[in-house]
Formats: structure tokens, C-alpha cells, sequence
């Protein structure tokens, strides 16, 4: 008789690398002992999180023990795998930070699966989702602080968090966190564990941080774009060129590209698709924005969840996300608009060479703070 | 002139033998190594069966790369392959899965142990939940009711 759970700890291992995402990994540690102590909970969904001191209070002394939190939380696009019962429903799409459920509520409820993502949508009770039922995509790492915090510091202030491990001869697990609060540049290092500000940097609000290959980089709402060194700290400005009067977003695509997109909005706004956006990709050797008008298999997320990608490759066709696009939501709007490259408008005046909205597969979205939740209309 | 290809004797821990073509065994990085390190006629492999030695064999012959005259592959072509392969795996049941996860190890053929391992792992992921997984694989549990219920609440997450 055969006995899985007396496969050698490293059979197990080449199985658990086959294994779709991290959830199935969860799935699979729960059937017995050995299985469990072979497969560790997977570190990409654990909420790691660093105390640090408060910030932004002008009236706290320096010493003051005024403590916030920051989170690692891991991202991730759901998609609900079965296709719409009928024509009037729709593909349903989940994106946000996912973390393991520490209410009552969960197990109370008699008809909960196993392997099940809890959906604390609008005001109405939790869904509950069978993960088993979705096609799971990592989106990297969100960060957030909580605790005391000023009042400017809205949740959604996240997209203005950046965080990088530092390499330090002495061995040690240093880091360097920015933020963006207020009118300003904020750095803390652990090793010194006090905010510093950062002066000399773009005058105006910060809303994008992000991290790309080992460095900070910054868009400000005033247009500006700097790349800020962790350990000198040094600022040095990085604008494409020829210079447009846009709204700048950074998005990086892990580590492999870093992306600048643009949104041109014309002088006189009647309609949407009047919106352009200019894309283009930091070629670093040459320290340069470089155009792009195809995005590959990559699919760009912009929205109040922050600045992430994902690579569309295993979706399916049809579904109505796809890749080389662009993904914007606007939550105060519950709509977001999807830029393609090249759409013909159907008036000869306007420029093709562009990303514009597209009307095909319009995605309906309904919002927390932290979870967005898209429907394609069909 | 064709050169008279060199046929390798294997020979199962239940004595079954398999006649096949070195090229074959250059498939599995252990059974290079001991051919060239003992030039025997006969190897015998003393850690497989009859029945799971076959199945190797019938893998890595359909696996080898046969360079012919003039340097074309004539190997089936990757489409090919990967719907043998498929056909291989789906015919198989569970138990025959584990001793070729053993045996490709054991004989250092990667890609076959890949095939196996993304078997389980698609088994795996085809089961609603833990307990189906102990089913179809036959694992009985030995976690305590207070453990059972440890790891029901680390299957439970929430967007938040």
C-alpha cells in the first residue's frame, strides 16, 4: 500500500513547486503531520510588520514612545473561475490585500468551504468566495501604517509607502522606509529609528512610491519624478523627455521593468476618451524614459490600491482583462477605464500613436478602502 | 556504413530485463554514470521493479533525442510529446505515480519526475478541500481534534 505521507521531505518540495499559488500550498499542509511540517506556511502570505515611531505630530518631543505599525501586506488578483450563468451577469474579479481571517465570523457560518476568502463588501455582510473556484495572481506587497497616525494620514495612504532592505556588511536585517505625507519626503532607517525629512525634493504631494530594483522612486502630483538612493539618499530627477503637462503614475513590474505612464488630459475635458495616456519605460544604463506602445503580456494596475502589475499570460482570452492594458479605477467614481494603444476614435484629428480608453468590456467596480471588487459588463 | 548501436541490458530488483539502446539510458543521469564507470553488459537495479522499470523505460525512449545523419532531431516534436505525456500520466493510477516519483528520483531523470510531481500536484489542486486530499491519496490523519481545528482556521482568509 502506498503511503504519501511518507514521501521524502524533498519529493515533497518538487511537488509543492507544480502547486498553482501559495493558497493550494496552505491547502495541502493541512492533510496530515508530516505533510504539515514538510510544507511551511508560505512566507508570501504571512503579514510581516516592523514597530516604528509615529510621525507628522509637530508637537511630539523627540523622545516621545508614540508607536506605529508598518505591514507588509501581500496583494493579490482574484479571479472567479466560473464563467457567468447567464447574460445578465458578469465575469466578478476580487483585488486587494489578503490575510488570514482572525474574526468568529468565519467558522460560525454552516455553509463555509474550506480554502475560503472572506469579502467584506459595501455595507452588506461578508461573501465568502471559494478560493478553490479562482484563479489566483500574486501582485506583489502592499504596505500600511497603523496606529497613531495624524489626521492627514488617510488609509488609502499606502500608494505613499515605500520600503527596502538594506544590505549592511554587519549582517544585520536593515531597512529604509519612505513616506509621503503631507507636503513632504518622510525616511526612516532602522538602524537610527527617527524620521528624517527630506529636503531639496519636488515641492507638492507625493501620491506614488514605489521601489524598483534596489531604489525609491517618486512621482509627485505636480509632475515631478525623482529616484531616491536608500543610503545616500541622494534625490536625482528622472523626467521623460519632451516634457508633457501630465499626471505621472510609476508602476513597477517586479524587477524587471519599471514603467512611467502619463495621463494627458486636455484643456477643454467634454468626454473621457479625450484622455490620453504616454507610456513609456526606464531604460536605467541610459537613465531615460523610453516610449512604449506595447506592454507584452503585462496588464498595469492604477488605482487607490496603489501601482501593480501582473503578467495576463494565464488568463483567458475573453474574459475581459487582458494583457497590454491598463487598468484604472476611480473609486469615488465606482467606474474604471481600460487604456489599450491605438484605438481609433472614429474622428480623423486624433492621434492613434496614443493609449486610450477603450469601450469594450467596461469594468463596473464596487469599493472598501482596501479591496476592489470589478465586474465586467457584459 | 550504420554503426551498430549499443544495446544495454537492465535488469529489475524482480529480475525482469529490458534491452535498450544506450541513448535511452543516457536519459537517467545515474544510469550514465554507471555505465561508463563499469562497463558491464548487464546492470542490475536493485531499487526498482519490474513493473515501474518499464514504465521508465517506455518514458525515456520516447524522451531520447536520436540524432541522425546530417544532425536533424528526430525526436517527435514537442506537441507530440507533450500529448504522449499526457496520455502517460492519465493512464496511470496513484500508487504507480508514487513509485515512479521514487524511481525518477532515484535514477536522476528530472524531466520524468517533474511529469509525476505535476500529477500530484494537479490532484492536489483538483480536491475541494484537505479531506478529499487524504481520500484520493489514502493519508489518514493523525492530527489531534485541537490540530484538526488549527488548521481549519489557517484555511480561512479575508480581503482586507
Amino acid at each position: 500500500m502506498t503511503d504519501w505521507s511518507l514521501l521524502p521531505e524533498d519529493l515533497l518540495h518538487v511537488i509543492s513547486m507544480h502547486l498553482d499559488n501559495s493558497f493550494q500550498l496552505v491547502h495541502a499542509r493541512s492533510v496530515c503531520r508530516s505533510w504539515r511540517s514538510t510544507f511551511p506556511l508560505p512566507s508570501c502570505l504571512l503579514r510581516q510588520s516592523y514597530v516604528l515611531p509615529t510621525f507628522g505630530f509637530d508637537d511630539l518631543p523627540d523622545e516621545s514612545n508614540v508607536l506605529c505599525t508598518l505591514t507588509k501586506v501581500p496583494l493579490f488578483f482574484f479571479r472567479v473561475r466560473a464563467p457567468p450563468v447567464d447574460s445578465s451577469s458578469a465575469y466578478v474579479y476580487f483585488l486587494g490585500g489578503v490575510g488570514q481571517d482572525d474574526s468568529e465570523y468565519h467558522t460560525a457560518l454552516p455553509s463555509h468551504s474550506l480554502c475560503s476568502v472572506k469579502m467584506n463588501m459595501e455595507e452588506s455582510d461578508p461573501t465568502f468566495t471559494n478560493m478553490l473556484d479562482c484563479q489566483i495572481l500574486s501582485l506583489g506587497l502592499q504596505y500600511r501604517i497603523t496606529g497613531p497616525t495624524p489626521k492627514l494620514w488617510a488609509r488609502s495612504s499606502h500608494k505613499s509607502v515605500a520600503f527596502l532592505p538594506l544590505n549592511m556588511e554587519s549582517g544585520r536585517d536593515e531597512f529604509v522606509v519612505l513616506i509621503g505625507y503631507s507636503h513632504e519626503l518622510f525616511v526612516l532607517k532602522s538602524a537610527e529609528m527617527r524620521w528624517v525629512r527630506l529636503n531639496g525634493i519636488s515641492h507638492g504631494p507625493c501620491g506614488n512610491l514605489v521601489t524598483f530594483r534596489g531604489r525609491f522612486y517618486a512621482a509627485f502630483r505636480n509632475g515631478d519624478v525623482f529616484v531616491i538612493d536608500p543610503y545616500s539618499l541622494e534625490e536625482t530627477p528622472m523626467m521623460p523627455s519632451p516634457a508633457l503637462k501630465s499626471l505621472k503614475y510609476v508602476v513597477p513590474c517586479g524587477d524587471d521593468e519599471l514603467f512611467l505612464v502619463e495621463l494627458v488630459i486636455p484643456h477643454k475635458l467634454t468626454e473621457v476618451s479625450q484622455v490620453t495616456l504616454r507610456v513609456t519605460r526606464l531604460n536605467e544604463k541610459a537613465g531615460q524614459w523610453v516610449v512604449v506602445r506595447d506592454l507584452g503580456d503585462r496588464l498595469l494596475f492604477i488605482g487607490h490600491l496603489g501601482y501593480f502589475s501582473c503578467s495576463a499570460k494565464e488568463l483567458p482570452d475573453g474574459c475581459g482583462v487582458s494583457g497590454n492594458s491598463i487598468l484604472l479605477t476611480h473609486p469615488e467614481k465606482n467606474v474604471s477605464y481600460t487604456y489599450i494603444y491605438g484605438v481609433h476614435t472614429g474622428s480623423a484629428e486624433d492621434d492613434l500613436d496614443c493609449w486610450r480608453s477603450t469601450q469594450e468590456n467596461r469594468l463596473m467596480i464596487s469599493n472598501r478602502p482596501l479591496v476592489v471588487a470589478l465586474e465586467v459588463e457584459r | 556504413m550504420e554503426n551498430e548501436k549499443k544495446m544495454i541490458t537492465l535488469k529489475s530488483s524482480d529480475d525482469v530485463t529490458f534491452e535498450v539502446e544506450e541513448a535511452v539510458v543516457l536519459e537517467s543521469q545515474f544510469l550514465s554514470h554507471l555505465v561508463q564507470d563499469c562497463p558491464a553488459p548487464e546492470h542490475k537495479i536493485k531499487e526498482v521493479t519490474g513493473k515501474i522499470l518499464s514504465k521508465v523505460v517506455e518514458y525515456c525512449e520516447k524522451h531520447v533525442v536520436v540524432v541522425v545523419d546530417g544532425g536533424d532531431s528526430s525526436s517527435s516534436s514537442g506537441d507530440d510529446l507533450k500529448k504522449w505525456d499526457d496520455k502517460f500520466i492519465k493512464e496511470m493510477d496513484l500508487s504507480t505515480v508514487y513509485d515512479l516519483i521514487a524511481a525518477a528520483n532515484y535514477l536522476n531523470i528530472q524531466a520524468l519526475l517533474d511529469l509525476m510531481c505535476q500529477r500530484v500536484a494537479d490532484v492536489i489542486t483538483a480536491c475541494k478541500d484537505h479531506k478529499e486530499i487524504r481520500e484520493t491519496l489514502g493519508i489518514v490523519s493523525d492530527y489531534t481534534a485541537e490540530e484538526e481545528a488549527e488548521v481549519l482556521k489557517e484555511n480561512e482568509w479575508a480581503f482586507d
